[in-house]
């Protein structure tokens, strides 16, 4: 199918009354949770995902998709409001947008963070209509060892792009990879690490692990540390931006929506780092960068177009090659197989109402997001003045209680408590637990790649060099694990050679 | 701080070795062939190898410090723990006293020792929430929550 004639198709999907009340469901719950500090939107997707079971696999992708960019929207809220990050993607915002609120500014911030992610959102799912089609093509020709190599790419650029040391974030993906392998072995059927008991046969749960890696850790950081909150409480007006504002943001807005859509695709990279980038950026571009920090408009809406734009390039692999490129995707690649549906190069024409339904419904929860934030903006700030005693326990509650829906097992329960405690002890310690659960879900296909790939070539590894595909993105990974390293060094000779 | 990166790198080489020591018990099989053992063996190796990197470097992996994100307050050891051994029993108890009598236990509990609400108040309202959530999520999301001692 065609895109034009694809994206009519989809848009008949995602206007049904059961997908439109998806759609809606899953915005307004991302930006609840992207508004309340404390709980993310990769626990949301988790604790929300057996209450999906019953609905059809277009309604459920729909409105887990919803909560993943609803949060990105509601997230700048608690920023600019309380200058607490509603979810990590909207640290950045803090910076300039509440500034900008306590200056008497915050309609302003509120109003292009909501716009510029609009723009953003908007403008990727236009990326995602044209690039995806050529790339499902190109997937197509994908055998184990091009999808073992393209695994290699992302766990390289895991190790090179993660916020923090390469070595720690290779020690978490490589413990995350062997913690995917517990359960029984899908090729021979031996039981691996199970220490004889029933409950780990099938591995470990991606849910209560997710959830208690994101979900229980951050309400352990924030008891621990009592989470000061300072609401903004002047009444929020002058939502809609001033000439001069979109004058201020048309650059960073556009700016942030290239940088964010192009670095979302990778895989690894997730939302949080082209929001760095876009400030970063933005303030080298400033003929003013003393204003940074203070209040600056483009500090806000170059980092909001970019997480929002992000969301939209992360969906690309996952809907083309069938691979999660981060955690929120990792979750929707969960609801994709439970539904019995494997997403990748065949899905466009295996399931053309899945595809582009999603990719239709994706337009639609923009404008219902754009149309929902601003008008609701009273209800979101009465959200923020619940005390976070109040709602600790609730989410503590919840958690346990999405872990349960799932299978009813005791084990998952155990695991929920011990991951999160994990996950507590990992982020005081420095080690990002986003690659471990990346490598969980990515290391079993890279084994299953790896090993069918060996039985392919009879044992010879250069099956890998000999397939022009394959060897392609072995280079890339290559280059991304060298260029880090050499660049400098380069960079510092290029430099000497004037003075010379 | 070193001690503490030592401490995690040295964890992490543990759990290397005894992943190895358990893959000693599948079978590895060959290149050609390989066993239910290859990876997690390669991925074992691995593990120690970064874990010795990270001991030998000592340099503390610098994520987003959650103590420097912006709203964060003065530490409080003893709420944590009080939290983690709450959520440790509600597990543990989570089926033998039911949902409902566990929740409330837990959220009351909660209520009162971290978040210093009174007695009274923490109680009527942990009993409140428990049953609306009984109701939403066992007969509105018909998700099979544990039987409590009067039936569901």
């Amino acid at each position: 199918m065609d895109v034009l004639p694809g994206l009519g198709y989809g848009l008949l999907v995602a206007l049904t009354p059961g997908n439109l009340l998806a759609c809606f469901v899953g915005v307004f719950v991302g930006t609840l949770i992207g508004v309340l500090p404390g709980i993310g939107p990769v626990a949301t997707m988790s604790l929300l995902l057996p209450a999906t079971y019953a609905l059809s696999p277009a309604a459920s992708i729909i409105m887990l998709a919803g909560i993943y960019y609803g949060a990105m929207y509601g997230g700048s809220t608690t920023s600019i409001l309380a200058n607490i990050p509603g979810e990590a993607a909207s640290v950045v915002t803090c910076l300039d947008g509440h500034q900008m609120a306590r200056a008497g500014r915050a309609g302003a911030a509120l109003g292009i963070a909501a716009f510029g992610s609009f723009i953003a959102g908007t403008v990727s799912v236009l990326g995602i209509t044209l690039l995806a089609p050529p790339l499902a093509a190109i997937g197509l020709r994908f055998g184990p060892p091009e999808i073992f190599a393209v695994l290699l790419l992302g766990f390289t650029l895991i190790t090179q792009l993660s916020g923090g040391s390469k070595l720690g974030t290779a020690a978490m993906a490589l413990l995350g990879m062997l913690l995917g392998t517990v359960g029984i072995d899908p090729i021979s059927g031996v039981a691996r690490f199970t220490f004889g008991t029933i409950a780990l046969n099938d591995g470990i749960g991606l849910v209560p692990m997710i959830m208690g890696l994101f979900g229980v850790s951050e309400v352990l950081l924030n008891i621990e540390s009592r989470t000061r909150q300072e609401v903004i409480r002047a009444r929020i007006a002058g939502l809609l931006p001033t000439r001069a504002d979109w004058r201020a943001s048309g650059g960073p807005i556009a700016r942030g929506t290239v940088l964010g859509f192009a670095l979302g695709i990778l895989p690894g990279i997730g939302a949080i780092i082209p929001t760095f980038i876009s400030y970063a950026l933005e303030r080298r571009l400033s003929r003013h960068p003393e204003r940074f920090g203070r209040g600056a408009i483009e500090g806000v809406a170059g980092p909001e177009a970019a997480n929002n734009a992000a969301t939209g390039g992360a969906i690309i692999p996952l809907l083309t090659l069938g691979i999660a490129p981060n955690v929120p995707m990792a979750v929707l690649l969960g609801a994709f197989l439970i539904h019995g549906v494997q997403p990748g190069p065949l899905m466009m024409t295996e399931r053309p109402e899945l595809f582009w339904g999603v990719v239709a419904s994706m337009y639609v929860g923009n404008v219902l997001l754009l149309a929902l934030n601003l008008p609701l903006i009273g209800l979101w700030v009465q959200l923020l003045r619940v005390p976070y005693g109040v709602l600790f326990p609730l989410i503590l509650v919840f958690c346990a209680i999405g872990v349960w829906s799932e299978a009813g097992k005791l084990a998952d329960l155990i695991v929920l408590v011990v991951f999160g405690v994990l996950g507590y002890l990992m982020k005081k310690l420095g080690f990002e637990p986003a690659p471990l659960v990346l490598a969980f879900v990515l290391g079993r296909m890279a084994e299953e790649s790896l090993r069918q790939s060996l039985l392919l070539s009879r044992g010879s590894l250069t099956i890998l060099a000999t397939r022009p595909l394959a060897t392609t993105i072995l280079i890339l990974a290559l280059a991304a694990a060298v260029l880090p390293a050499v660049a400098p060094r380069i960079r510092a000779r290029l430099r000497a050679l004037p003075a010379e | 701080m070193p001690g503490r990166d030592a401490a995690s790198a040295i964890t992490l080489a543990l759990v290397a070795l005894v992943a190895l020591v358990l893959v000693g018990r599948l079978e590895v099989g060959t290149l050609t062939r390989p066993g239910p053992g290859f990876f997690p063996l390669v991925l074992a190796a691995a593990l120690l190898l970064v874990s010795v990197a990270l001991l030998v470097t000592r340099r503390a992996p610098r994520s987003s410090a959650p103590e420097d994100a912006p709203g964060r307050g003065s530490p409080r050891p003893g709420a944590l723990l009080a939290t983690v051994v709450a959520l440790a029993l509600y597990v543990a108890l989570f089926e033998r006293l039911g949902f409902v009598l566990a929740t409330a236990g837990l959220l009351a509990f909660l209520f009162v020792a971290v978040a210093r609400y009174r007695w009274p108040l923490a109680l009527g309202a942990a009993v409140v929430i428990a049953f609306a959530t009984r109701l939403v999520f066992d007969r509105w999301l018909q998700v099979r929550l544990p039987p409590d001692f009067w039936g569901r």
